[in-house]
């Protein structure tokens, strides 16, 4: 009996052969060669000259470096949450027999998910735009201000917009996964439990929470993924600058900024090794959090 | 568990019951909900009618007269057709292998205990935690050497090895497919292989309908890889013209809007005819159950 | 391994083979070929001409917009694969591209690079050679500014619309602010003397005297703080409508007739004030302003790597040089060239309608021999960018003295470049 499985284990090995082979020249080449370029010093055009760790020890002191965490930070905290949350009550509720025209609001709020990034950051830059922007005028026309209000000098203000995008660009995204997630939980147990008295609040915390928990964690993990690595939203609205103040400078963009328009590309590619470290640790955190939740529910 | 007769109870139950006020309420939101979602693409639309003069004066909620106009204005620089055409093949080609070579990895991952299984799955995890941007460089090299630079197999390849794809079916696996349903194909003598294109990838199907969506808007979306590694006019995709949209008529926002709202109408098109079956196709399992 | 299991990973792998085989066949012709990269549509018309003079040569033109434009010029030069013959590069990132060691040497025969820039004005061969002096590209572009203002607002306000006069009351900046401060007031908020501070700023970052890095050592030019102090005094009196350059409040206003002066350069006046503002045609004027200034500006450059320098020569000579073409391009296109023997030739006839008849070939030439020259280093792109975010902080009071902006200034370049040092 073992060896029989055994004998079967390893088509694993065929079956991920593909993937990999394919992984190995695309994916991971371009990785380690980043890894490589990190501990020198090149502008791409002259041999790269070996610095040891002066890439780390600057980024470990940079203030830019640990601004642009935080900006990324409070962006997706800002957009996640409500993402994640509304998104799972928006599935539930799609998924109740009740509602009319399902399949037309999971189409349409999953819409905004369609659109490049950068016309949706185009489109809001127009919109919130200093003196011509409708944002503005429509405030003015209702009387509640009398000069426009220059929003984009505001950091938090500006924050705020980015992860409105994020949010309203993501929710029917995250909705839908959910949706698949909900058709693995079977029916019958859900109405069972509602026959036996339990209010739809109750079973949706006791009995399907608890059994979308894969798929909660694959979100969770996949948002802290995505989520630090924010850089289409910004650098459209912003232009590319992240201003006001580099409140909306975020991790990426300011390796981007230093790999693509300052030609520093080891000091770049540190500072793309440094933000995979942030985003490791932090998902392990989670990883970890959500299994001793599930272990302390067992015992 | 449950007998047959007490859920058509339900059923019924459910039937005789009317419409109650908090699901006017719900309906109402969802509604709210909807239109917020609509209106920047109505936006979009309406301001590629607008000349940049109207545009850049007030608000609009109306289509002007200016369609026809912004639309040879755009034809005379720049053949969004063939850009159509590039971007089809680029994401159709893309989308397959993504959900094909995917779904055989998760598979290969989720189902046999070979040595290694954890670590290397980590290691495709991690994977999707180094900033894409990065990689840029040494994917322009790499292609360079594999004398791949300026052609669609340098945008198609790379779609076979997808760490998303690969998480995303893996968690869905876990969650629906018992080993039961391996065994049982391995007892009537199928093949590994066999079992997986006959039964298991069938059995994927709202998983793959779901990741499909997002990976041909992803690669339907892709700007930058497009733009770095092909250098011929003919092969661009769509997003590279809209962006030489902004070369040719910098302050023309009403060309602009057009070229971004012409490459997005197709997918909101076929999205909206096919909807049903696509993001239904993951809601079977519900009216079934 | 079961048969079907064979023929599958065989399946796999031959449609891999037929992906990276099928794609990577590419056609090489014996013809007389021209590759050519662009980030600006005015290339069209020079290409087709050039086709029309020769014929017997095929040219590709690649068209990418500016920032994308110069991101893929790098990475082609970086490996030296696919680098097209001839390239266009804009002024602002043209310093830091000239000092590239894959561009070729025209200062050497058989290009002789130095009598085609005996023709040009100063300020532009200034710009064409690298720091050693040695020639890398060719301008073809003639780019001195002006000071474009609304004949309607200046017969209201200034009581005449004669460009001579209103000279003559816009000299210095001082007067420009009073201008400002009253007119404000009479027109009840509506009318500026300025659209923003890049107004005061562009002027006077042309007539800076040492770029911004000097032997690995930050160099703030005098001129560019008094520049910040004139902004944020601009600011204070209402001087500024503060559009923000090429916003649509901005391109709205010269259609609105908000702003009294635009300190824009020569191809402003096609490229800007006609396109955003046809109806107002026949109702601006160009006049000199407090200092004489450039703005913008395109180079030509060769890669060195090039199988076709001579036919790449052949089209950058063609677009700096060659009198038919240039004369046509003057004329048709409104096109102010680097040329100034040409622009000389076409200064008496040539006028603008959109100017009121104004001989305007006869101003820009003027205005382009007395263009100050420029210095830049290959890092003042870059840190034009840190300073503009920092003037702006110091105008909206976020920094709240000039010094506390120059100290935050210094703070970013050193943490952008550290080997630059900043004190």
């Amino acid at each position: 009996m073992f060896s029989k499985t055994l004998r079967k284990d390893t088509y694993g090995y065929l079956f991920i052969a593909p993937f990999f082979i394919i992984f190995l020249v695309f994916g991971l080449y371009p990785i380690m060669y980043s890894f490589y370029l990190s501990f020198t010093d090149w502008d791409g055009f002259t041999n790269p000259t070996i610095v040891g760790l002066e890439n780390y020890l600057r980024l470990f002191g940079d203030f830019f470096f640990y601004k642009s965490l935080f900006n990324t930070l409070v962006i997706w905290i800002v957009s996640v949450i409500p993402q994640l949350t509304v998104s799972l009550v928006l599935a539930v509720i799609l998924h109740e027999k009740f509602v009319k025209g399902k399949s037309i609001f999971r189409a349409v709020f999953f819409f905004p998910n369609i659109v490049t990034a950068a016309s949706l950051g185009l489109l809001v830059a127009l919109i919130f735009s200093w003196q011509t922007g409708s944002f503005n005028q429509f405030l003015m026309a209702i009387g509640m201000i009398n000069d426009p209000i220059q929003w984009t000098d505001m950091p938090n203000f500006m924050r705020g917009l980015v992860s409105s995008i994020l949010f309203w660009q993501y929710f029917g995204y995250s909705m839908i996964i959910y949706i698949a997630g909900l058709q693995g939980i079977s029916r019958d147990l859900l109405e069972a439990a509602e026959i036996d008295g339990a209010s739809k609040v109750r079973v949706f915390f006791s009995i399907t929470l608890p059994l979308l928990k894969p798929i909660i964690l694959f979100q969770v993990v996949t948002s802290i993924i995505g989520g630090m690595q924010i850089f289409d939203q910004p650098y459209a609205l912003t232009d590319g600058s992240g201003q006001p103040d580099n409140s909306t400078l975020t991790s990426v963009m300011y390796l981007y900024e230093t790999a693509f328009t300052r030609y520093q590309y080891g000091y770049g590619s540190a500072i793309a090794f440094g933000l995979f470290l942030v985003i490791v640790v932090f998902s392990i955190i989670s990883f970890a959090t959500m299994n001793a939740r599930t272990k302390n529910e067992q015992k | 568990m449950i007998s047959e007769t007490k859920v058509e109870a339900i059923h019924d139950k459910r039937k005789s019951k009317r419409i109650k006020p908090s699901h006017i309420i719900i309906h109402i939101l969802l509604i709210l909900l909807a239109i917020v979602c609509i209106v920047p693409f109505y936006i979009m639309i309406v301001y590629g009618t607008h000349t940049n003069a109207d545009i850049a004066s007030k608000f609009i909620f109306f289509p002007g007269e200016a369609l026809i106009d912004n639309y040879q204005n755009m034809t005379e620089n720049i053949n969004i057709w063939r850009g159509f055409l590039n971007s089809f093949i680029i994401a159709g080609c893309s989308t397959a292998l993504t959900l094909y070579f995917g779904a055989l990895n998760a598979y290969g991952f989720a189902k046999y205990k070979f040595r290694g299984n954890k670590v290397l799955f980590w290691f495709v995890l991690a994977t999707m935690m180094v900033p894409q941007q990065l990689g840029l460089v040494g994917t322009f090299r790499i292609m360079y050497i594999l004398n791949l630079l300026d052609t669609y197999a340098a945008l198609i390849l790379p779609a076979a090895a997808n760490a998303f794809a690969v998480f995303f079916v893996k968690q869905f696996i876990d969650g629906t497919i018992p080993d039961e349903v391996i065994e049982s194909a391995r007892m009537d003598g199928a093949s590994e292989f066999k079992t997986f294109n006959r039964i298991i990838l069938p059995m994927l199907t709202p998983a793959l309908a779901a990741l499909g969506i997002f990976a041909f808007i992803g690669s339907w979306n892709n700007f930058i890889s497009p733009l770095v590694l092909l250098f011929s006019n003919e092969k661009y995709p769509l997003p590279v013209l809209v962006q030489m949209l902004q070369g040719y008529y910098g302050s023309n926002y009403g060309v602009q809007y057009l070229g971004v709202a012409l490459s997005v109408l197709p997918i909101i098109i076929v999205f909206t005819i096919f909807s049903k079956r696509i993001i239904g196709s993951v809601a079977i399992g519900a009216v079934k159950g | 391994m079961t048969k079907s299991n064979l023929l599958f990973v065989f399946l796999v792998w031959l449609m891999l083979i037929v992906v990276l085989v099928g794609c990577s066949s590419s056609s090489a012709e014996d013809k007389k070929e021209l590759r050519i990269w662009t980030f600006t549509d005015e290339a069209k018309y020079a290409v087709e001409k050039f086709q029309e003079a020769n014929p017997d040569i095929k040219v590709d033109v690649l068209f990418i917009n500016n920032d994308n434009h110069v991101k893929k010029l790098m990475s082609v030069l970086q490996v030296e694969k696919n680098v097209p013959d001839v390239f266009f590069v804009e002024k602002a990132y043209w310093p830091q591209i000239r000092e590239i060691p894959r561009l070729e040497d025209l200062s050497q025969s058989p290009y002789n690079a130095e009598e085609i820039l005996d023709q040009q004005y100063q300020y532009i061969q200034d710009d064409e050679k690298d720091e050693e002096g040695i020639i890398r590209g060719l301008g073809y572009q003639g780019t001195p500014g002006a000071f474009y203002y609304r004949r309607d607002l200046a017969k209201e306000y200034l009581g005449t619309d004669d460009p001579e006069e209103v000279s003559k009351l816009i000299s210095n900046w001082d007067k420009i602010m009073d201008i400002g401060e009253r007119v404000v007031e009479e027109s009840n908020g509506e009318v500026h003397a300025l659209a923003n501070w890049s107004d005061i700023g562009s002027v006077e970052s042309s007539n800076i005297k040492e770029p911004w890095v000097v032997d690995k050592k930050l160099v703030i030019d005098p001129v560019r703080v008094e520049a910040a102090e004139l902004a944020k005094e601009a600011r204070e009196r209402k001087v500024l409508a503060n559009y923000e350059s090429w916003g649509p409040a901005w391109t709205a206003s010269m259609q609105q007739g908000t702003v009294m002066f635009y300190a824009m350069p020569t191809w402003a006046l096609p490229h800007v004030f006609e396109n955003n503002a046809p109806e107002t045609a026949g109702k601006w004027g160009v006049t000199h302003g407090p200092k004489a200034f450039t703005g913008g500006g395109t180079f030509l450059a060769m890669y060195s790597g090039s199988e076709n320098k001579e036919v790449a020569w052949e089209f950058m000579k063609f677009y700096t040089t060659d009198r038919d073409f240039l004369t046509e391009l003057a004329k048709n296109e409104q096109y102010f060239l680097s040329n100034k023997e040409i622009n000389i030739d076409l200064a008496p006839e040539l006028t603008s309608d959109f100017l009121n008849g104004q001989k305007y070939f006869a101003f820009f030439n003027e205005a382009g021999e007395e263009a100050p020259s420029s210095p830049q280093s290959t890092y003042d792109n870059d840190i034009n960018g840190l300073w503009d975010e920092k003037v702006n902080d110091f105008l909206n009071g976020r920094l709240e003295t000039i010094e506390d902006m120059i100290a935050s200034f210094k703070k970013d370049v050193g943490h952008h470049f550290p080997e630059i040092q900043v004190d």
